[in-house]
């Protein structure tokens, strides 16, 4: 709050929002609010002195009473900085400034000379009304303020700390006693400095060094002595003297594993600061701490790089641009060399064009260098004719046209112009423009013939274009053919003519891949065969290459080779699933397994296993497989790689086997891992036999359904499919043997046609199980496809029993007039005693696929042998038998009455009739 | 006398972790293994050897980082706390071997620390760098036939007490931090070259006396 003494008013004047100061006279009719002396002091307050040490500046900041700030008055400022506890004054200063009601704090700075850290600062502040209708008088002094007061510090200081100064540059070093100290003297680089007159405490010594330079040391020591009380004597430091970092020169990039490039440069002279304060930061990379002058990264994509190398010390930092080409920096290299995306390949320049060069390789560690490798095999081509651009090109037909992919050997720097003339039409050539680093492009073209030339240019000039005709018709498909690789390549041969000037073999490097890498290479006229080979070849992939013939521009498609460099097994297993099953076979089959190229191999064919769960397999026609495990199995091979489908044969019926199919190529199959589960069905056989009386004709009657039956009812089977009637599905209700000698109508079936004779029929025959050697039991009805069986126990049971045989005898019905030749085989076992008969027999049979009856009617009755045959041993009275005799397509009949007679009422089974088809 | 202790003590030693373990051990078990009975003398030998090369160690430091003026010597000398105080030599031989062993063990720490921090200043490939790494070798192999000296007296040293490390003080100071651990090594190896030296020939004649008792005997006292 200032002074007020008499004197002058102020008046204050209220507005319509502001207050405006305004004199008396002007503004009579204002009320009058505040009065100030003539003699006005307005003391500086809230003094705050701190140090802004960067800028090495004092900041001062105060406050003067607000009355002052209200009336906006110019004031003046006497300041005063001060050293030391002595309270040395290093500065003086008038500063003038008009109030302001808004900003009420005042500032004012001051830059040291000194390092601030010197020493202590402190200032103080006095202020006079600047007014001509005041008095001048100048306010009391405010209390001194002082930074880094230490005064009460035992501690001596040093400064600066630890600091890193250009060499040539001055140094000013401050020693801070502790309190109650003295400084002695002050040592610096063997150079003791003494407290010089000038210096304003005796706790205070500062030091310039001018023109520091380096020495052969980490930080040169700078050393205070003290005397006096204190805990440590001494307060010592180290400067660390040194030069900025030199912009880099001889800036050196290459690379010798092609995959990562070092680059490699001159730091310049030394700069004497080592240690953390060298850091190497590589960009774009992460950063990390390597050894200087070096920096590595890997190469991706990229070709052309921006580099910026920026060497940083505490001094400072000096940056270089670079732009670095990839493909230029091969110098140092055995080759100027271009970093492909896939494999490492070189690109030589420099060759004369259309020579004959052999190159070979070898290469050794590009860190740690032992020593190099061996070379490598020395590979030979010829460069092409001068000027001119090897151009291939891929025709692909579209819709209304066709795509026309060119491609050639992309070189940097080189923009490449295409021309494009439809040819016998007056049309305008069209031209394409493609940019550099671009090496192939895709033209659309329709379905006539076209000229493409395509010439390479530079900023200076043009080749010699290249010309490629795509005639109207490209080429017809060719039969793929395979071919064999081996890991030196994949050898190609053509049939070379007299009609062509050279021969082309294209392929895709990564034919799997959309961007397959397509490769072409030309040979002469008098070239049939080539090994291709790659990098990128790998095994299990098959690679497909066209041969084409070259006449003047044109090139003529001359076939398509396809082949692996090593075939693998497959990868995929078939799917094999169970589409048929009987009692004694199995059809597997895998129709959706794929055969074409994206098997590692070409797919031979396939091999089926079986493995019964109880017994080492022996399947008749299988051949024996041991696994690893010492588990044998049956193997059937399935050599067309078309045929998806096996019938497993001669199985045993409701048996458990286990199936499983592999895919095979050159590369072999892989282990078995999964088996299918199967168990065969039940199974019975028939075998009918007619047991005729005396009668002419005879004939197995028409046999009964046994869904129709009325001696069983039987659940859920369906006819015209081949089912097996289980005996536990039916209940046997009781024998139906009709006898009666009416005359019934026989449906005989053969070759499809429908032989009808009527004739007395004694209905029903009884049916005869014949058992194979095998034990099987067949069914000899003629009918087989829909033929109802029943299960072989209950039917053996019966035999078994003889007696009761007839009780539930049946018959199957054939509702369809197809034959299944293979259900009727000739049963061996029945012993026909006649020669003639064997005679006949013999054939009658070799007409196959006939329905054969053979006549038992010259056969003595008493001789048949009946052992074999289970029978009745009850009289089959007032039944009466027709024997029948099929021979080929005709149904020959003939009876002998006394035959019937002969056997008559004591047994029925002296006559036999064998229904047989004969297959053998 | 046995303990399970010593099995442990070898594998421990290579790593720096050392089992506080006090017990009289038998000089013929495992750990004992590969220590030559003449341990001793090794370390007489080893000793004078090292005298030099600390005396170089530590002159190449103070030139290395222009510590040769008298004030800053004199900061050299200071005593570091954990060197033996009083002529270890004097003591009887197992606790000077422990002491040594102890001091050893600090060395070689500190070693570590004055290496770290010159790698750190120096010029890469500078002479006091090649000196340090070799006074670390150095150390090492002194100290593993302090241990097997102690080992051969039946004795497991001292549990080592890890040294609080120096709070982080500016470079001047870790500059003489180095310079005072070699400044006092040099004087420890000093003072334990020329002691061992004075008593060599009277341990030397204790051992021919002792040569020519029966092995019994010998046996006998060691146990």
């Amino acid at each position: 709050m200032g002074h007020f003494s008499s004197g002058h008013s102020i008046i204050a004047c209220l507005g319509s929002n502001n207050l405006m100061m305004l004199s008396r006279h002007e503004c009579s009719y204002f009320l009058t609010i505040f009065t100030l002396p003539e003699t006005q002091e307005f003391l500086p307050t809230f003094l705050k002195v701190s140090r802004n040490l960067p800028l090495q500046r004092l900041l001062v900041e105060w406050d003067v009473s607000d009355l002052a700030h209200q009336f906006e008055l110019e004031m003046v400022f006497d300041i005063q900085v001060s050293r030391s506890e002595e309270m040395n004054v290093v500065w003086t200063e008038y500063y003038n400034t008009t109030l302001s009601k808004l900003n009420k704090t005042l500032h004012w700075s001051w830059d040291s000379e000194l390092p601030l850290e010197c020493t202590s600062h402190s200032v103080r502040i006095r202020s006079m009304v600047n007014d001509e209708r005041f008095s001048k008088l100048w306010s009391s002094w405010s209390q001194w303020k002082t930074v880094l007061d230490t005064s009460d510090d035992y501690t001596p200081y040093i400064f600066p700390e630890d600091k890193v100064v250009e060499e040539g540059s001055n140094v000013t070093f401050c020693c801070i006693g502790g309190k109650d100290s003295r400084i002695l003297n002050f040592l610096f680089n063997y150079t003791e400095y003494y407290y010089p007159d000038s210096n304003t405490s005796q706790r205070n010594m500062v030091i310039t060094v001018n023109k520091v330079l380096h020495a052969e040391m980490p930080g040169i020591p700078a050393f205070c002595n003290l005397s006096g009380k204190g805990n440590k004597n001494y307060s010592a430091t180290l400067l660390f003297v040194g030069k900025p970092p030199h912009e880099p020169k001889g800036l050196s990039c290459d690379t010798r594993d092609m995959t990562t490039l070092t680059c490699t440069w001159d730091p310049g002279e030394d700069t004497y600061l080592y240690g953390s304060s060298q850091k190497t930061l590589c960009y774009p990379e992460t950063e990390t701490d390597l050894e200087p002058i070096r920096c590595s990264w890997m190469i991706g994509q990229q070709m052309i790089y921006n580099l910026t190398l920026t060497a940083q010390n505490p001094l400072g930092e000096t940056s270089a641009n670079f732009v670095l080409d990839v493909a230029h920096r091969g110098k140092g290299f055995p080759a100027p060399f271009v970093q492909s995306n896939s494999y490492p390949h070189l690109t030589l320049g420099g060759l004369q064009p259309f020579t004959n060069y052999a190159f070979r390789m070898r290469c050794g560690a590009a860190s740690h260098f032992w020593k190099w490798s061996e070379w490598s095999k020395t590979i030979r081509g010829r460069t092409n004719e001068a000027g001119k651009l090897d151009v291939w090109r891929e025709v692909t037909p579209v819709l209304g046209g066709r795509n026309v992919t060119l491609f050639w050997k992309v070189s940097p720097g080189i923009s490449f112009e295409i021309t494009l003339e439809k040819l016998g039409k007056a049309s305008e050539p069209e031209h394409i423009s493609i940019s550099a680093l671009q090496n192939s492009t895709t033209i659309s073209i329709d379905n006539h013939s076209y000229k493409i030339s395509v010439a390479a240019r530079n900023n200076i000039a043009s080749s010699l274009p290249s010309v490629i005709i795509i005639s109207r018709v490209d080429h017809t498909d060719l039969e793929e053919e395979r071919v064999n690789g081996t890991v030196d390549g994949i050898y190609i041969s053509w049939k070379a003519t007299n009609a062509f000037h050279g021969y082309i073999v294209d392929w895709c490097n990564f034919p799997r891949s959309q961007l397959c890498d397509f490769q072409w290479k030309r040979f002469d006229f008098n070239t049939s065969s080539c090994l291709i080979n790659s990098a990128a070849f790998m095994p299990g992939v098959r690679y497909s290459f066209r041969v084409y013939g070259s006449l003047a521009n044109e090139d003529f498609f001359l076939g398509k080779k396809v082949g692996y460099t090593k075939e693998l097994a497959p990868r995929l297993n078939p799917q094999g699933k169970i589409t048929e099953m009987s009692s004694h076979t199995v059809t597997i089959t895998w129709d959706s397994y794929p055969i074409n190229e994206s098997q590692p191999g070409f797919i031979r064919g396939y091999h089926v296993y079986v493995k019964t769960m109880e017994e080492e397999c022996s399947l008749k026609g299988s051949t024996k497989h041991a696994l690893s495990d010492g588990t044998v199995l049956c193997k059937y091979t399935v050599e067309n790689p078309e045929e998806k489908r096996y019938v497993v044969k001669h199985l045993m019926p409701e048996t458990t086997y286990a199936l499983a199919v592999k895919a095979y190529t050159g590369g072999g199959e892989t282990p078995i891992d999964a088996y299918i589960r199967v168990d065969t069905l039940h199974d019975i056989s028939y075998l009918f036999v007619c047991v005729f009386s005396r009668i002419k004709d005879c004939c197995c009657p028409e046999i009964p359904n046994p869904n129709k039956s009325k001696a069983l009812s039987c659940n859920g089977l369906k006819l015209n499919s081949e089912a097996v009637m289980k005996l536990t599905d039916c209940i046997p209700d009781t024998i139906v043997l009709e006898n009666t000698s009416e005359a019934n109508t026989l449906q005989l079936w053969s070759h499809g046609t429908i032989l009808e004779r009527e004739s007395k029929v004694i209905n029903p025959s009884w049916v005869y199980f014949v058992q194979k050697e095998e034990g099987d039991l067949m069914c000899t009805q003629s009918a087989p496809e829909a033929c109802t069986s029943f299960e072989n126990l209950a039917y053996s049971s019966q035999i078994a029993l003889g007696s009761n045989f007839y009780q539930n005898l049946w018959m199957s019905e054939k509702s369809e007039p197809q034959l299944s030749i293979s259900s009727y085989q000739p049963q061996h076992y029945t012993e026909i005693p006649s020669k003639d008969t064997v005679t006949s027999l013999r054939e009658i049979t070799e007409r196959e696929d006939s329905l054969r009856y053979i006549s038992q009617m010259e056969v003595p009755c008493s001789e048949v042998k009946l052992s074999n045959l289970p029978h009745s041993t009850e009289p089959l009275e007032h039944s009466s038998y027709k024997i029948q005799t099929v021979l080929g397509s005709e149904l020959v009949t003939s009876t002998s009455d006394e035959d019937i007679h002969s056997q008559d009422s004591s047994t029925s089974s002296n006559s036999t009739v064998l229904l047989l088809l004969g297959r053998h | 006398m046995e303990t399970p202790c010593l099995s442990r003590y070898l594998g421990a030693l290579t790593q720096g972790l050392f089992i506080q373990c006090l017990a009289h051990v038998n000089s013929s078990t495992a750990p004992c293994r590969g220590c030559h009975r003449n341990s001793l003398d090794k370390i007489t030998a080893k000793t004078r050897q090292m005298e030099k090369e600390a005396k170089e160690l530590f002159k190449s430091y103070l030139t290395h980082q222009g510590l040769l003026t008298s004030e800053l010597r004199r900061l050299c000398n200071e005593a570091v706390q954990w060197f033996p105080t009083e002529n270890i030599t004097d003591q009887p031989k197992i606790v000077m071997l422990q002491e040594l062993y102890r001091t050893l063990v600090h060395m070689k720490d500190a070693l570590e620390n004055i290496r770290k921090q010159q790698q750190v200043l120096s010029t890469p490939g500078a002479a006091l760098l090649g000196k340090l790494e070799s006074t670390q070798w150095a150390v090492r192999g002194l100290l593993s036939n302090t241990v097997c000296a102690l080992c051969l007296k039946g004795i497991l040293p001292n549990s080592r007490h890890t040294p609080e490390r120096a709070a982080a003080t500016n470079a001047f100071q870790q500059k003489i931090e180095g310079c005072k651990v070699l400044g006092n090594y040099s004087k420890f190896l000093e003072k334990l070259a020329r002691d061992s030296g004075k008593k060599a020939p009277q341990a030397l004649r204790d051992q021919k006396k002792r040569r020519k008792g029966t092995k019994r005997v010998e046996d006998s006292s060691r146990s």
